[in-house]
């Protein structure tokens, strides 16, 4: 992993558990490739739906993207590099 | 009815009342996994949870929410991204919240509750209907036993309410939550009998006096199995 | 249980009235639209009704509705508002919009340190739904607002027939209302459950509801009470099942677990069976989740092919008014003993194992069952009996 995604994770796992407010945990207890919802993180619906209001209002990523590419919420990982692969775009 | 256990939390010092800490709160959102949970919620979770104590919920428990400012907190903040945000970029999870029965729902998922679940708000006599009610669900036999919460949290339309109108809210109204847990068994018998009139109704003048007298919550921090308590 | 439905009135996109509501019942339905009265730029249709009024008002537009429907259940139940003077009335009033004071020009004052409007507050103070009709038509007797989401106009009608059972008043009025409000609209566009199109409940390819309007109200008496002043009343309310899922703020319980309860509870009040019932009004609001939940659920309570359907297709989600307005539909089809189909749904998903209705269906029976699971999980079944 280059150091640029690595500090784009770091950054988007801070980012992550401030929205949600998940006041248990660091940026250091969220593992890449551990799955957003039910098992690994634990996240449910509400959180899905705050997800992607973050995405709108911090990274500027529109929901019509995000529907499109649902698969990205599989791992933290995933969906990291989706807003990192975007916000290079902008 | 008899009264198996009352709670009452004020933030400010009224006879009758506990201090309502935020050390209670966060013991609060701990145990019941609030995480979402606004803080009418958490005030609702917090006087269920003390009311149940060790005991277990069965789904033959029934819980009736009472309020009149409700979840106005709430619903500004729900302006508030309106107002300072696209429309299609107001947060989610603010406005689920900011339904009357969103600490409802909390309670039921917390203690396991799926006895009726029912939320009331009004300006009126909203304590008293509700305890009316749960006395209705009783003998209807719609639950065996019913956890009465009435709540109201204090932000920044009830810090107004006097300005606006000072005939009908006093200033500096307290916020807290009240909670009756009721049942028609002697066996459930702890603070006495609760006894309802509803021709003798009390007048409401502010919804923080929850709608009775201070001396009706003074003598329920007191009241052994053998007291008489009339509203 | 057995309380008198001595009259009703409705108020919904079908129209004013229950003349244009039978109509509009069975007629091809028509499409939801834009929003006019409700200033937003998202692109959502919505059922409007057809009156002239302004959004977003305490006691306004939601009152207005109100005292259309309850003028004309009065109407229908051989009553004057001044023959209910002197006796003990209650008033039990289901909404989720009135009960919050959301004006955001109000707020914008409030919260910029500005002059609001204190006339504004007031209203707001006193225009709840129940304690303002008790006091507008000087009655005496309990007033109870619920705010229970989606449930709450058939938790009044479940709540005012316990009244009557247990004698704490003589006489009730019960139902919901609800407008169309800016808040609802964005809050349920956030959440991802509003469609685009008009909503397709029960069908593979739902994408979410359409929010309506309205206002249901239903004069509920003791049979002694309404025969000794020669009132026949055509339905009674036979069945009020109340139930919780315990499981989230805003998901069902997949296995429908409160709603299983709450149909139980409402059967064994009826003292009716699955097999007794002609048909069910299910709360099928077109999401993915309700759905779903409530078509498995459903399916696994009932006989093979029973007859289901959703009138939200042709109303929208009324919010606080629908438990009420579908009470009075499913009052409606018994009547006429013909239910509507299940609009717009040419493609049951396998996940649901029994399609609702595709053509409307004639039956015999006289029992039917309406269903309202609320945002919560709080879950209401009523179960109404045509009289012969």
């Amino acid at each position: 992993m280059d150091e640029q995604t690595a500090n784009f994770r770091r950054d988007f796992k801070a980012n992550l558990i401030d929205w949600l407010q998940i006041e248990d945990k660091t940026p250091n207890d969220i593992v890449d490739d551990q799955p957003l919802f039910g098992e690994g993180l634990g996240l449910d619906s509400l959180d899905a739906v705050e997800i992607v209001i973050m995405l709108q209002r911090k990274y500027n990523i529109n929901q019509r993207e995000v529907d499109e590419k649902r698969e990205v919420f599989a791992t933290f990982a995933t969906l990291s590099d989706f807003v990192q692969e975007r916000s290079a775009r902008q | 009815m008899f009264i198996g256990n009352f709670v009452a939390y004020s933030s400010q010092a009224l006879p009758g009342f506990e201090l309502l800490t935020p050390e209670l709160l966060k013991r609060t959102r701990e145990r019941a996994a609030l995480r979402w949970a606004d803080r009418y919620t958490t005030l609702i979770v917090s006087a269920a949870l003390e009311l149940l104590g060790a005991g277990a919920a069965d789904d033959g428990l029934a819980l009736i929410t009472a309020t009149a400012f409700g979840t106005h907190r709430t619903t500004f903040s729900t302006l508030d991204d309106i107002l300072d945000f696209p429309e299609a970029q107001i947060l989610p999870t603010r406005f689920s919240h900011s339904v009357h029965n969103a600490a409802a729902a909390y309670v039921g998922a917390a203690l396991k509750m799926r006895g009726p679940a029912i939320a009331l708000a009004g300006f009126e006599q909203v304590l008293c209907e509700a305890l009316e009610l749960a006395k209705t669900f009783l003998y209807g036999g719609l639950c065996t036993r019913a956890m009465v919460i009435a709540a109201e949290e204090k932000a920044l339309l009830t810090e107004k309410a006097h300005e606006l109108w000072p005939e009908r809210f006093a200033a500096d109204m307290p916020e807290g939550v009240v909670g009756f847990l009721l049942s028609l068994s002697t066996q459930d018998n702890r603070r006495g009998r609760l006894l309802l009139n509803r021709s003798a109704r009390l007048s409401l003048s502010s919804p923080f006096t929850f709608g009775g007298d201070a001396k009706l919550f003074q003598a329920l921090a007191r009241a052994d199995a053998t007291s008489e308590h009339h509203l | 249980m057995n309380v008198c439905i001595s009259g009703f009135g409705a108020v919904s996109s079908l129209g004013v009235g229950l003349e244009a509501t039978r109509q509009g019942l069975y007629a091809p339905p028509k499409l939801p639209t834009l929003p006019t009265r409700v200033d937003t730029s998202l692109r959502l249709p919505v059922f409007e009704v057809p009156l002239a009024g302004e959004s977003g008002q305490p006691g306004g537009f939601t009152n207005t509705m109100l005292e259309l429907a309850l003028t004309e259940a009065l109407d229908q139940a051989g009553l004057t508002r001044s023959s209910l003077a002197g006796r003990k009335v209650g008033v039990c009033i289901g909404t989720t919009v009135a009960c919050q004071l959301n004006n955001i020009p109000f707020y914008d004052d409030l919260r910029s340190g500005r002059a609001a409007s204190a006339d504004l507050f007031r209203r707001y103070v006193v225009s709840a739904p129940a304690e303002w009709l008790r006091r507008e038509s000087k009655l005496d007797g309990p007033a109870i607002n619920v705010s229970n989401a989606c449930a709450s106009g058939a938790d009044a009608i479940g709540i005012g027939a316990l009244w009557l059972e247990q004698d704490a008043c003589d006489l009730v009025i019960a139902g919901g209302a609800d407008e169309l409000n800016k808040v609802p609209l964005d809050g349920f566009h956030a959440l991802g459950i509003c469609s685009k199109q008009a909503c397709r409940p029960f069908s593979a390819d739902r994408d979410g509801l359409n929010l309506g309007e309205g206002a249901g109200v239903m004069i509920l008496e003791r049979p002694d009470d309404a025969s000794r002043r020669g009132h026949r009343p055509r339905h009674t309310l036979a069945g009020f099942g109340k139930a919780a899922d315990a499981y989230h703020i805003t998901q069902p319980h997949p296995d429908g677990v409160g709603l299983e309860i709450a149909i139980t509870n409402a059967f064994r009040q009826a003292d009716v069976k699955p097999a007794d019932i002609a048909f069910i009004n299910a709360h099928g609001t077109g999401t993915d989740v309700n759905d779903r939940v409530e078509g498995q659920t459903l399916a696994r309570l009932f006989p093979p092919n029973f007859a289901y359907m959703s009138t939200k297709s042709l109303v929208g989600h009324t919010l606080g008014a629908a438990g009420a307005l579908e009470a009075i539909f499913t009052c409606i089809m018994l009547e006429q003993g013909v239910v509507v189909r299940n609009h717009r749904c040419p493609v049951c998903p396998p996940d649901i194992p029994v399609a609702p209705l595709s053509a409307d269906l004639a039956f015999a029976g006289d029992l039917a069952l309406s269903t309202s699971l609320a945002f919560g999980g709080s879950n209401t079944a009523l179960v109404i009996k045509r009289m012969s």
